[in-house]
């Protein structure tokens, strides 16, 4: 049986499902945002191992039978509409995380991407720019700091082409309305603004000459590469998650072998069974690491280009091997 | 000036700066405030420098004085407020998109594309706009050929006279797009025209069917004039009368203006008033409606528009900058 962790709405699931289906597969879909308000979980500790319950609608689903999981955008708990004091909302949703994360645990199952805990450290930019480096990516010469006197040092060693961006999404608002950070290129009058950088970590690389940029995709072994035409669009010169599918196109890349496997090799030191790597190819065809996101979109890739990533999720959630 | 004096200022107009308030709505407070400090400092010749942000509502600004020994000194501060240089950098989610409907964001150069083909009179570009970004959100799982995609480019080609290889390179140019973005432009186009022609053959029987009063076919004559016409100069009699829009057509019974529009064959309709004027009419033949090609093919268009007037008005329809 496979255990599909996400939101009801999430349509990346919505892509799969059919081929999970087609591939003879028993799927179970729930958002553990329904516990512990609508859903009933029950671990039993016996001899032979534990034993995993759901019961939701209705319906009781015994989680032992798993065999795989798909964690794509599972919700947080929600406590139970009843439950109206502030901090017993509070207590009992920071209750059902612990629960959950211990439950999930038990769960004697191949896990794509990953558990939670190996997830969060995956995604996390330290940890994945230091290993990249290890495993022999080029990297952009990197500085992570909340040093104000850090700025104008980055800025001269990176001939007044510098990057900033933060360390992981955080969601805020300004003004009431939410905002974004994207890659920002850092002006020679940006950096009057020195003191600001003692608020947050941010990352300072130097700017990286593109030919084009790449999100490469990696199921279990699996290697899909997407090529994005970043530089023929003014809007998504500096981060194509500007996005103008006009004329920023996607189209298949054929990355060189070393290049593939290191994209491979990142994914299982990290870990996990899943993986979108962001690239640069520079003009002089130098393949440049930016960062990886371990539960990453990537369906917009498979409508744009054609490439089966959908396929090969189902397939590495039917296999019966580790290694596809 | 003295330099004891010029450190003065220089404090001051830190302190001016400081008490700014950095954002779009409070430029013209801050060009008032630097005024007044101008005012107060003749000899420094002081301009007040704004810079909003792209995407942002957050302004920079800059103090340019004259320096007494010569040259300019610009003064910027930073203050610390307690936001992070990110996020201080940060972009308004929407900025890059003209509009969202029903959560689909269209960027301002798709606007921009969009609005090249708008052709319908009665509706204003917001409208035709919204109605276009319905049609491509119900047409996305259309599937098309290079055929169909062939169909679209050569269509578009001929609206746009770009009807040879060196016109169609220099608007590709002038557009700022490539081969490849032009041919997934053609696309989406062809997608549009495929889900526009299933769509009206599915909607056509059920439309004529409820609809047979405006599609029986009509020979009609009429007059629209300052002055009252009187039916029986539709003949061709106006004598002395100018400035008369006479208009004899065959045409679906729905097209004719409305008080013509339920009038049986050899039946008169006015003088009544009509748009600015008055309208006198005849309908000189009139065949009740059939479910022929051309009549179901009229009875779609028809109601597609109206299907897609509906969806649009349904729409969670969000502007970014209006």
């Amino acid at each position: 049986m496979l255990l599909i962790l996400s939101e009801p709405g999430d349509a990346t699931v919505r892509m799969v499902l059919p081929k999970l289906k087609a591939r003879g597969a028993e799927v179970v879909w729930w958002d553990p945002a329904r516990y512990p308000a609508a859903a009933h979980l029950t671990a039993r500790f016996k001899a032979g191992g534990p034993h995993l319950t759901l019961v939701t609608g209705g319906e009781s689903v015994d989680l032992s039978r798993t065999t795989a999981v798909w964690y794509r955008r599972p919700g947080r708990p929600t406590a139970a509409p009843d439950v109206t004091a502030g901090d017993l909302r509070t207590r009992v949703e920071e209750l059902s995380e612990w629960f959950l994360e211990g439950f999930w645990d038990l769960l004697d199952a191949r896990w794509l991407p990953g558990r939670h805990p190996v997830l969060r450290r995956a995604h996390n930019k330290l940890v994945h720019l230091a290993l990249a480096e290890r495993l022999g990516f080029a990297v952009p010469p990197t500085v992570i700091t909340n040093d104000p006197a850090e700025l104008a040092p980055a800025y001269e060693r990176a001939g007044g082409r510098l990057i900033a961006k933060p360390v992981e999404y955080v969601p805020f608002e300004i003004d009431g309305a939410r905002h974004t950070v994207y890659t920002t290129v850092v002006q020679r009058r940006d950096l009057a603004g020195r003191a600001r950088l003692a608020h947050e970590p941010t990352i300072l690389q130097p700017y990286v000459g593109k030919a084009v940029e790449l999100r490469v995709t990696v199921v279990g072994r699996q290697v899909f590469a997407a090529e994005i035409a970043s530089q023929d669009s003014a809007r998504t010169r500096d981060d194509w998650r500007h996005y103008d599918f006009d004329r920023a196109r996607h189209s298949v890349h054929h990355l060189p072998d070393d290049v593939a496997r290191r994209c491979v090799d990142l994914v299982a030191a990290l870990g996990v069974t899943f993986g979108a790597i962001d690239l640069i190819l520079t003009p002089d065809g130098e393949y440049v690491f930016l960062e990886i996101n371990p539960n990453g979109q990537w369906a917009w890739i498979e409508d744009l280009t054609g490439l089966p990533i959908g396929d090969a999720i189902a397939d590495w959630l039917v296999a019966g091997e580790t290694d596809l | 000036m003295t330099q004891p004096a010029l450190g003065a200022a220089l404090e001051s107009g830190v302190s001016l700066l400081r008490g700014l308030t950095r954002r779009r709505s409070a430029v013209d407070d801050a060009r008032r405030a630097a005024a007044t400090w101008a005012a107060a400092h003749p000899s420094l010749a002081a301009q007040l420098v704004s810079n909003p942000r792209p995407g942002s509502p957050i302004v920079d600004y800059d103090l340019l004085i004259d320096d007494p020994e010569g040259g300019t000194i610009m003064l910027g501060v930073q203050p610390d407020d307690g936001t992070s240089w990110l996020v201080d950098h940060s972009t308004h989610w929407a900025a890059g998109n003209l509009l969202s409907v029903d959560g689909m964001q269209i960027s301002v150069p798709e606007a921009m594309l969009m609005l090249r083909s708008l052709t319908r009179a009665g509706l204003s570009p917001q409208e035709e706009l919204v109605r276009f970004c319905v049609l491509r959100g119900a047409a996305a799982k259309e599937e098309v050929d290079l055929d169909d995609v062939q169909a679209a480019a050569d269509a578009f080609r001929r609206r746009h006279g770009l009807l040879t290889g060196e016109a169609m390179r220099k608007w590709l140019e002038r557009m700022g797009m490539s081969a490849e973005a032009f041919h997934d432009h053609m696309v989406t186009n062809a997608k549009d025209q495929r889900f526009r022609t299933r769509k009206r053959a599915e909607l056509a029987p059920e439309y004529l069917s409820r609809h047979r009063d405006r599609f029986a076919r009509v020979w009609a004559v009429w007059a629209v004039s300052g002055e009252p016409v009187d039916p029986a100069e539709l003949d061709g009699s106006l004598g002395d009368r100018w400035d008369v829009r006479v208009s004899r057509v065959r045409a679906w019974s729905g097209e004719l203006p409305e008080p013509l529009r339920a009038v049986p064959a050899g039946g008169e309709a006015g003088p009544v008033p009509f748009e600015d004027g008055h309208l006198t009419g005849a309908v000189l033949k009139r065949e009740d409606a059939v479910a022929d090609a051309d009549t179901l093919a009229a009875a779609g268009t028809a109601a597609f528009d109206d299907w897609l007037a509906e969806a649009a008005e349904r729409a969670r329809v969000t502007w970014h900058w209006l």
